[in-house]
């Protein structure tokens, strides 16, 4: 009977080693809450990369739509066809100047001009790539959290299983004793009293059991919404990289272009290499134009399905999480009964994977 | 080392490419010495021009772009980095706003120190710094015409102006033309300024002569404007920065051959020009031992039309050049090559004083 009792105190006082901040319904709340705002704020943030990103888009294909309009400029000819223009050239000729015809505007600074815008809009599509970078660095933080409170709570779902089922066994126990006492006296009133006080830990226990459980299955439903947004992001940022990268270089060709062309720009010969750098530079960021049309079409696609996505699974948990509130409180024993019985299953599970695991 | 020591670039048809400790050096010489050549409001804005070098070296955007590309025939940054500074300059407002706040930058940062290369927040923690110094300094671009009115007499319809155009030239070196000059409105001709309630303008056809004019002498631009119907060219400057002579740039004959052997790492010799066409020049004369005179290049035809040019203009050119060197041990190197060339010219060193 003292050992009874001694396995009985040993139960009551047992300090279960979960891992984490204490478990109830309003933490788990709380806690599934912070990172649902943690996931917004994600979500938000992917929402002004968007718009940047339309902004991007659209002061590249002005700049793409001047370089065209240059190019066929110079690819007519028409750089010095006004009357205006041949008669000044015709007055302008000075000893020395034979080879400086006037035209309406110096085609190297042109070109020289038309590379330096398109210089910053190249830099901010390649800033856009970082930002796009550091907020999928973050979510990278937000799933390793996630990743840390998943394997937690299962962990800790094992441990209320294994004291549960102890808890119960020893229950158990005593309720078959307490049926077996012939007369009623002071030995069944200590064993009353005990079942009483096992089941009354029990159900905190069972509570934190499905707790954990209910927190394992929400947190990776979070992830994998994570993991969704990681990879959007990680997408559309290796395409922005590619592009920004392929125009840099090509911009880098146009530079020394740019030098090549000399003083002499009105030479003819000058004016087709011209007319090559401006069309390398065209084609550049047409390319450049056409990827972010294409991943812009991503978001467009994408964006807003991965929301509803979101909104919709808030509503699920929220619900899931009312309805375990309302029956925590309204059926504790039948709650009891399932940590009972899924403690059960879990052991049964657990004793079942070294088998397999052998065979 | 020799703080100016850059060993080993490795050198391509047009173009030096500086990396690392060697372009961290090339960059803290060329930035000390557009600063030593105590540049005047003719040349192109020294204080300016320096704190874009220095923008440009690793210590500044701390390892962000993996190069500096130097011109093979100025000595200078290329046209690629200037331009890539005064883009980075435009956008740092804008990317300072966005980036998170330092510590927390910090602290991203160390936590992704150790990888096999460097990661999203040590990159944008290293962009923070370079945008900060971004901010304090002047990032114009490379080419910029500002137009000043000096006064107007109403009654000769005429105004006076100031002319200042920079540009990074097409020989790589930076230059200032500094043009006064005087427009009388009239009906025949087409005017090169514009002059609005508030503000003067130049004309796209004065912008484009002086722009392309730039390569060539200040006396060429004087002709050129001189020419022109309503205008009244006075004066025409032109201060250059540049060619700065490191080892891997050309350099002139002369000055090879004072050198005891090839310009031996840390080597710099920069030089400041400075071309005038105007009237109130005193004599003509040429005390540039890098660039003659666009005259004495010219054939005797040539030459007597200009000639002839100078008699009906009245005008006088000039041309000098100050040169800044690495070590005061080069200074006589300097005065020799000078010499040689038949001139007598201002030097001054990097560590020591004008000589």
């Amino acid at each position: 009977m003292g050992d009874a009792i001694d396995v009985v105190e040993v139960l009551l006082t047992k300090d279960v080693p979960y891992a984490g901040e204490s478990i109830s319904v309003a933490t788990l709340e709380s806690a599934i809450e912070q990172e649902r705002t943690r996931q917004d704020h994600q979500v938000k943030a992917l929402q002004v990369l968007q718009h940047r990103n339309t902004e991007v888009s659209g002061s590249l294909a002005r700049e793409v739509q001047q370089l065209g309009r240059v190019s066929q400029h110079l690819g007519q000819g028409r750089v010095n066809a006004s009357v205006w223009g041949r008669f000044r050239e015709a007055m302008a000729r000075i000893p020395g100047f034979s080879s400086l015809a006037v035209t309406p505007q110096s085609v190297e600074e042109i070109l020289r001009h038309q590379y330096e815008v398109s210089l910053v809009r190249v830099k901010e599509a390649a800033e856009l790539a970082d930002r796009l970078g550091m907020a999928e660095a973050e979510l990278h933080d937000e799933l390793e959290r996630l990743n840390t409170k998943i394997i937690d709570s299962a962990r800790n779902e094992t441990l209320a299983a294994e004291h549960v089922l102890a808890l119960q066994q020893e229950r158990d126990r005593l309720e078959l004793e307490l049926e077996s006492a012939i007369e009623p006296g002071p030995r069944t009133h200590e064993m009353q009293r005990n079942i009483d006080r096992l089941r009354r830990v029990m159900a905190d226990h069972s509570m934190r059991l499905q707790l954990y459980h209910t927190a394992e299955g929400r947190l990776s439903r979070l992830q994998e919404s994570t993991r969704l947004l990681i990879g959007t992001i990680g997408n559309l940022r290796n395409d922005v990289t590619a592009y920004a990268t392929a125009a840099s270089e090509k911009l880098d060709l146009v530079a020394g272009q740019i030098r090549a062309i000399g003083t002499a720009a009105d030479a003819s010969v000058v004016m087709l290499e011209m007319k090559r750098s401006l069309d390398a530079m065209a084609e550049a960021l047409d390319q450049s134009t056409r990827f972010i049309a294409d991943t812009q079409l991503y978001f467009r696609q994408s964006l807003p399905g991965l929301l509803d996505d979101l909104h919709v699974f808030d509503t699920q948990t929220r619900d899931v999480l009312q309805r375990n509130l309302e029956l925590s409180q309204a059926l504790e024993d039948e709650r009891i009964a399932r940590g009972v019985e899924f403690a059960l299953l879990m052991q049964a599970e657990q004793e079942a994977l070294p088998e397999s695991s052998d065979a | 080392m020799d703080p100016l020591e850059f060993a080993s670039p490795s050198v391509s048809a047009e173009e030096l490419a500086l990396e690392g400790d060697a372009a961290q050096r090339y960059v803290d010489g060329l930035s000390r010495a557009i600063a030593r050549a105590r540049l005047s409001d003719q040349y192109p804005p020294g204080k300016r021009l320096a704190a874009q070098v220095s923008a440009m070296g690793p210590a500044a955007h701390g390892g962000l772009y993996p190069e500096l590309r130097v011109d093979r025939r100025s000595g200078l940054p290329s046209y690629r980095e200037w331009t890539r500074v005064s883009a980075d300059a435009e956008l740092s407002s804008k990317i300072l706003a966005e980036l998170p706040p330092e510590d927390e930058l910090r602290a991203r940062a160390q936590r992704e120190a150790g990888g096999a290369h460097d990661g999203i927040w040590t990159k944008q923690l290293r962009k923070l710094c370079y945008h900060r110094l971004l901010s304090t300094i002047d990032g114009t671009p490379p080419s910029q015409m500002v137009v000043k009115l000096r006064r107007v007499d109403p009654g000769q319809r005429r105004a006076w102006f100031h002319v200042v155009l920079d540009k990074l030239d097409q020989s790589g070196v930076f230059v200032r033309s500094c043009l006064d000059l005087a427009q009388t409105a009239s009906f025949w001709s087409r005017p090169m300024l514009r002059l609005d309630d508030d503000a003067v303008r130049e004309t796209q056809a004065l912008r484009t002569i002086i722009y392309r004019l730039t390569s060539l002498d200040a006396e060429l631009t004087f002709v050129r404007l001189a020419d022109t119907e309503g205008l009244t060219i006075e004066r025409v400057i032109k201060g250059t920065v540049g060619p700065v002579y490191v080892p891997g740039v050309a350099m002139p004959e002369a000055l090879r051959a004072e050198l005891p052997g090839p310009p031996a790492p840390g080597f710099l010799m920069a030089t400041f020009g400075l071309d005038m066409a105007a009237g109130d020049v005193a004599e003509d004369g040429d005390n540039d031992p890098v660039e003659d005179l666009l005259t004495e290049r010219l054939d005797p035809e040539g030459q007597a039309a200009y000639a002839a040019a100078r008699q009906r203009y009245g005008y006088r050119v000039y041309k000098d050049r100050k040169l800044v060197v690495s070590s005061p041990a080069l200074v006589d190197v300097a005065h020799r090559f000078c010499a040689r060339m038949g001139t007598r010219n201002v030097v001054y060193a990097l560590r020591g004083g004008a000589t």
